[in-house]
């Protein structure tokens, strides 16, 4: 398989988990660039220009509520979760324990 | 103008008008934030080889736009293979006609040494107009599946459908020659809109101005609303019910009714319209007139049997 279908595959494999792992973060209030430096932090590197809109997806799809703030005399757009979102969060979480489980048990029953 | 400006002004040509000044202004934000914290790790301004690997990180304008919601297309993904299909045959139609045209226009020449700029011996369906004829039809296909995107895919219409509505399973052989003569019964009946607008009137229809070829497309029109209606349905429901055919069978008998019509025109007021007619050229169409009649006559008996058949 060449390098850049496999890249697809990847990327196509985190796309829903991203959501999640988003979702979960801002169960704290982040800025972009602050919730950026947590997942990496937390041992998740992922490019701003895949972070942000899909950051802003989420808020459009109202599963976070955001807002404009000038403290420390910078101009930023903090993200929470909102009550929808808390609802997908519960249920994202559920299919992917589904999921992991089916997975394992593919696998053994497969090995 | 700094980088930042210029990066978020060119990503917001891109992006819908609807959130666009929402969006420039969080990016302008997002990205002030980076270099702020780049520019304090390495204590210095950032170089311009610096900013460029940071703007290219970021993404080419057109594609952060386009994560920023800016992908709408015009035809979906549920539509596209059904699109690509009519696409594919009206162009395939296309070429057929065109070169059907070319070698009538050479047949008449030769045949009856008529020069091929004479409308009423080609079929006026030359390089330019098949290439207007296509694209005019491009857009027009275009717009029709943007529109039955939007009223039947996102109106959940593909997730309703019922598997009664599936036609019967016909030999590959069988799909593929009657898919060419559909697309090309419905070609010609498009060219035939398009190149040729005569004026549209009773005095037309029933023959009142003595010219049969004008008053035989007035009623080629209007069998040609009727069955591209069916056909644009076929497309979608790809099934023969009742009402598909019966509808058929009222362009049939429109038809048949207005070629017996044109036939029963005095071929002399014909000659007098076209001086330079060739009367043999006017036999063949006679011809052609009466077994065009009696296959839709034909037609018809074949769609009311299959009717009754149904019941």
């Amino acid at each position: 398989m060449s390098e850049d279908r496999l890249e697809a595959m990847r990327l196509e494999l985190r796309r829903g988990s991203l959501a999640l792992i988003v979702l979960t973060a801002l169960r704290q209030e982040h800025y972009g660039y602050s919730l950026r430096q947590k997942l990496q932090a937390d041992g998740l590197a992922i490019e701003e220009g895949t972070l942000y809109p899909l950051v802003r997806r989420l808020e459009s799809h109202g599963l976070l509520d955001s807002r404009w703030s000038d403290e420390q005399g910078r101009r930023r757009r903090y993200y929470r979760m909102s009550v929808d979102g808390q609802k997908v969060l519960n249920a994202l979480k559920q299919e992917w324990q589904t999921l992991n489980k089916v997975m394992h048990t593919v696998q053994e029953s497969s090995s | 103008m700094n980088w930042i400006d210029r990066y978020v002004a060119e990503i917001k040509r891109y992006l819908p008008a609807k959130n666009r000044d929402d969006v420039a202004e969080e990016l302008q934000s997002l990205l002030e934030e980076e270099v702020l914290e780049l520019e304090a790790d390495r204590e210095r301004p950032l170089t311009d080889a610096e900013w460029h690997d940071l703007l290219r990180e970021f993404g080419h304008p057109m594609q952060v736009a386009t994560r920023y919601g800016a992908n709408g297309a015009l035809v979906s993904a549920a539509l596209y293979p059904l699109y690509r299909k009519v696409v594919t045959y009206l162009l395939a139609a296309t070429a057929l006609i065109y070169v059907v045209a070319i070698v009538w226009s050479i047949v008449a020449d030769v045949t009856w040494g008529v020069m091929t700029e004479q409308r009423a011996v080609n079929l006026g369906f030359g390089f330019s107009e098949a290439w207007s004829f296509a694209v005019n039809w491009l857009v027009f296909i275009t717009l029709g599946f943007h529109i039955a995107d939007r009223y039947l895919v996102n109106a959940g219409t593909l997730q309703r459908w019922n598997p009664d509505s599936l036609p019967p399973a016909m030999a590959e052989r069988e799909t593929l020659l009657s898919s060419i003569l559909v697309s090309i019964l419905v070609a010609v009946w498009l060219v035939i809109l398009h190149r040729l607008s005569p004026e549209f009137s009773a005095a037309v229809l029933s023959g009142e101005q003595d010219n049969r070829f004008i008053t035989l497309i007035g009623w080629l029109k209007i069998q040609a609303v009727v069955v591209l209606a069916v056909y644009l349905v076929l497309l979608f429901k790809p099934h023969w019910t009742k009402g598909k055919r019966a509808m058929i069978m009222v362009a049939d008998a429109l038809t048949a009714f207005g070629i017996a019509l044109c036939l029963s025109m005095p071929a002399e007021a014909l000659l007098q319209a076209y001086p330079q007619l060739p009367e043999g050229l006017l036999r063949v169409s006679t011809i052609v007139l009466w077994i065009w009649v009696l296959g839709l006559l034909a037609d018809l008996l074949v769609q009311g049997y299959k009717v009754v058949q149904r019941r």
